[in-house]
C-alpha cells in the first residue's frame, strides 16, 4: 500500500509540475522549477517531512504563476485541475506520513482518507471553476480588482479563522 | 484534547496565500481560482462538527505473569461525538516488547466502544509500568489533531524466572525447630553421629546391640537431630553492572530468587535485605505466604546510586536472626556493601559471598594504560576476594553460565553438617 502510495503521488507530483511546461514552452528556468519541485515532493514522500513538500509545491505555484505571466494566454481553463491534482497530491502526502510512523493502519482508515480526499478534491475543484469563470468574467474591468482583493484576503481569512476556531474552540 | 494544526493545514494555507499573492501580483484569475481550489474545502472540513471528546483505558490480562510469558495489554475507547480517526499508541518499558506494532490507527465510530489488543512478551522481570496510552483523534479532514495522554498507568509484574536448585549450602547452624538439616548436637535424629554407653532414660530402640555385644554392656547409638535454620539473603544493590550478556542485579535476582524458593521448600525461614542507596528489607519467615512476599521484594530491586555512607548498624535487629546462615550477592564494586558483609562475619554470622561480577566479561582496552588499569583492577578485587577469605567468608564467581548450584558447590564445607536432599 505504501509503495503504490508514493507512486502515486511520484506520478501525479510529475504529471503536476511539468505541466507549466506546456506553457512555458519548455524553457530551462521552467525545466529547472519542475526538477526541484518534483525532487522536493519526492524527498517529502520518503522522509516524510512536510517542509520539504510545501517548498516543492510553493516552487511549483510559483512556476505556473511565472509561465502564466509569460505565455500570454487569455484563460488556463485546466487552473481547476491543477488545483484538484494539487489538493490530491497534499491527500497523498497525508496518508503517505502515516506509513512513516510504523503504525499498523486498519483498511478502514485508508478507505476514509480516500473518500475524504476524493469528496475535498471534488469541492475544491468546483470552487475553483467558479472563481475562474467569475475571475475571468470581471478581468476586464479593473475597477474589480480591489473588490477582488478584498474577497481573496477575506477567504484566506475565514480559511485560518476556521482553523483557529477549530483548535482552540470558541 | 491538546488540539494541534496539522502540517497539511500549514501547508495548504502558505499554497493558498502564495497562489493569491502571485495571483494579484500577475493579474492572472487562474491563480485566484487555485487558491479557492485550495481554500474553500478546508473551510468545508473546519466548519464540520466539534472534535469529539474520547475517553480511553488501559489494563493488563493478565497482571502478572513469567518471563517470556505473553500479556495483551487492552485498550478500551469510547468517543463522545462524531466519528473520527484515531491513533494510539502504547508507552512500553524496554523490558516489554510488542509482538506487532505498538501503534494503531483506526476509525472510533460515534458513540461505540472499540477495544484494541496489544499482545506484548514479557522480556525481562520487575514491576513494569505501561503507559500511558497516547491517544491522538483527527479530525476536519486531517486539519487539526487532538492529542491527550491517558492514565493511570497499568502495572505489570513480571516475576523471573529462575532454575530449581536441588542442593543448596547446608547452614553451619541451625535452630532449634525440626527441619531438614542435620545439627551439629546430638540428639534424636536419623544422621548417625556416635556410640556411646547407654545412661538411664535412653530408648531401647538406640541400643547398638553389635557394639555391646563385642564390649559386654549396652551401648546406644547417637545421632543429629534435623532442625531447620534461618537464611538471610544479602543483595548488594548499590551498582548494577550492565554487562554484555546480563546485569549483575539480574544475577542477583535470579539466584536469590532460586535459593530462597530452595530454603523456604526446605522449611527455612528465609529473610531478605536489599543493601544499596534505598535499604529495604524483609524480616525471615517461612511459608507460602511469605513466598509471595520475596516475590515482590525481588521484583522492586534496583540499584540505586547515593552518596550516604551506610553499615549494618543502619540495619534492624530483627533483619538478621541470631546464628543466621547469610549469603550475599554482590559484584564486589561498593566499599560500603564490602564493609557490612565484613562486620556481619565479624558479628559471628556464617557469611557466604556469591560473586556476581566476572571480569573475563569485561574488555580490558586497546591501549597500554587501559591493559596496565585492567590489571590493576583485577588486581584489587582478587586482594578484595582475599582479604573477605581471610575474615572467613568464602567468596564463590557465579557469572550465570552455570547453574547456582554448581558455584555454590565450591564453597567449602567447614562443618561436618550434612543436608537431607528430598
Amino acid at each position: 500500500m505504501k509503495r503504490a502510495v508514493v507512486a502515486t503521488a511520484l506520478l501525479l507530483s510529475i504529471l503536476l509540475t511539468f505541466y507549466p511546461l506546456s506553457l512555458a514552452r519548455a524553457q530551462s528556468w521552467a525545466v529547472a522549477m519542475s526538477t526541484i519541485s518534483v525532487a522536493l515532493v519526492g524527498v517529502s514522500l520518503f522522509t516524510h517531512r512536510w517542509p520539504f513538500a510545501s517548498g516543492g509545491l510553493g516552487l511549483f505555484i510559483l512556476e505556473y504563476a511565472v509561465a502564466l505571466h509569460i505565455s500570454k494566454a487569455p484563460l488556463d481553463t485546466s487552473a481547476p485541475v491543477v488545483g484538484l491534482s494539487c489538493l490530491l497530491l497534499i491527500a497523498l502526502l497525508d496518508l503517505n506520513s502515516l506509513f512513516g510512523a510504523q503504525t499498523l493502519i486498519e483498511p478502514s482508515v485508508i478507505v476514509r482518507r480516500i473518500r475524504q480526499a476524493l469528496a475535498g478534491a471534488s469541492i475544491g475543484a468546483i470552487c475553483g471553476l467558479v472563481a475562474l469563470v467569475a475571475a475571468a468574467g470581471t478581468r476586464a474591468n479593473h475597477l474589480l480588482l480591489p473588490i477582488g482583493v478584498v474577497a481573496g484576503v477575506t477567504a484566506l481569512g475565514i480559511t485560518v479563522t476556521a482553523a483557529r476556531k477549530a483548535i482552540v474552540g470558541d | 484534547l491538546i488540539k494541534h494544526a496539522t502540517p497539511k493545514l500549514v501547508c495548504v494555507v502558505l499554497l493558498a496565500s502564495l497562489a493569491l499573492v502571485l495571483g494579484f501580483v500577475t493579474g492572472r484569475p487562474e491563480l485566484v481560482a487555485l487558491c479557492a481550489c485550495l481554500a474553500l474545502p478546508q473551510v468545508i472540513s473546519l466548519s464540520a462538527g466539534p472534535l469529539p471528546e474520547v475517553q480511553a483505558r488501559l489494563e493488563f490480562d493478565p497482571s502478572r505473569s513469567l518471563e517470556g510469558d505473553t500479556v495483551t495489554a487492552t485498550a478500551t475507547l469510547t468517543a463522545d461525538g462524531p466519528s473520527c480517526e484515531v491513533e494510539i499508541g502504547l508507552g512500553l518499558p524496554p523490558e516489554l516488547s510488542p509482538r506487532g506494532r505498538a501503534r494503531r490507527a483506526f476509525i472510533l465510530p460515534a458513540g461505540e466502544t472499540v477495544i484494541r489488543k496489544f499482545p506484548l512478551r514479557a522480556e525481562r522481570w520487575g514491576a513494569h509500568k505501561l503507559g500511558p496510552l497516547a491517544v491522538r483523534v483527527r479530525h476536519f479532514g486531517g486539519l487539526v489533531t487532538g492529542e491527550e495522554l491517558f492514565g493511570p498507568i497499568a502495572r505489570l509484574k513480571v516475576y523471573p524466572t529462575f532454575e530449581q536448585v536441588m542442593r543448596a549450602i547446608p547452614p553451619p547452624d541451625t535452630k532449634s525447630y525440626s527441619g531438614d538439616y542435620a545439627a551439629r548436637a546430638s540428639g534424636d535424629g536419623i544422621e548417625f553421629a556416635s556410640v556411646r554407653d547407654f545412661i538411664r532414660g535412653d530408648s531401647p530402640r538406640r541400643i547398638n546391640w553389635r557394639a555391646t555385644s563385642r564390649q559386654g554392656f549396652l551401648h546406644v547409638n547417637v545421632a543429629h537431630p534435623e532442625r531447620d535454620a534461618d537464611i538471610v539473603l544479602f543483595l548488594d544493590t548499590f551498582y548494577d553492572a550492565d554487562l554484555s550478556s546480563r546485569s549483575t542485579l539480574d544475577l542477583t535476582v535470579r539466584g536469590a530468587a532460586a535459593l530462597a524458593r530452595h530454603h523456604l521448600r526446605h522449611n527455612d525461614r528465609v529473610g531478605l535485605i536489599s543493601f544499596g542507596g534505598t535499604l529495604r528489607w524483609l524480616t525471615a519467615s517461612m511459608g507460602r505466604t511469605h513466598a509471595y512476599r520475596i516475590a515482590d521484594f525481588l521484583l522492586d530491586v534496583s540499584a540505586s546510586f547515593s552518596y550516604a555512607w551506610k553499615n549494618i548498624d543502619i540495619l534492624p535487629q530483627a533483619t538478621l536472626p541470631p546464628s543466621a546462615f547469610v549469603i550475599a550477592f554482590s559484584p564486589l564494586i561498593d566499599r560500603r556493601a564490602l564493609g557490612a558483609i565484613t562486620d556481619i562475619a565479624a558479628r559471628g554470622f556464617s557469611v557466604v559471598v556469591i560473586d556476581t561480577l566476572t571480569e573475563d566479561e569485561i574488555a580490558p582496552g586497546g591501549s597500554p594504560e587501559e591493559t596496565l588499569a585492567y590489571r590493576v583492577w583485577r588486581l584489587q578485587r582478587d586482594m578484595v576476594r582475599g582479604r573477605l577469605e581471610s575474615a572467613g567468608v568464602p567468596v564463590v564467581k557465579w557469572a550465570g553460565e552455570t547453574s547456582i548450584e554448581s558455584a555454590l558447590a565450591q564453597v567449602p564445607r567447614r562443618r561436618s553438617t550434612t543436608s537431607i536432599t528430598l
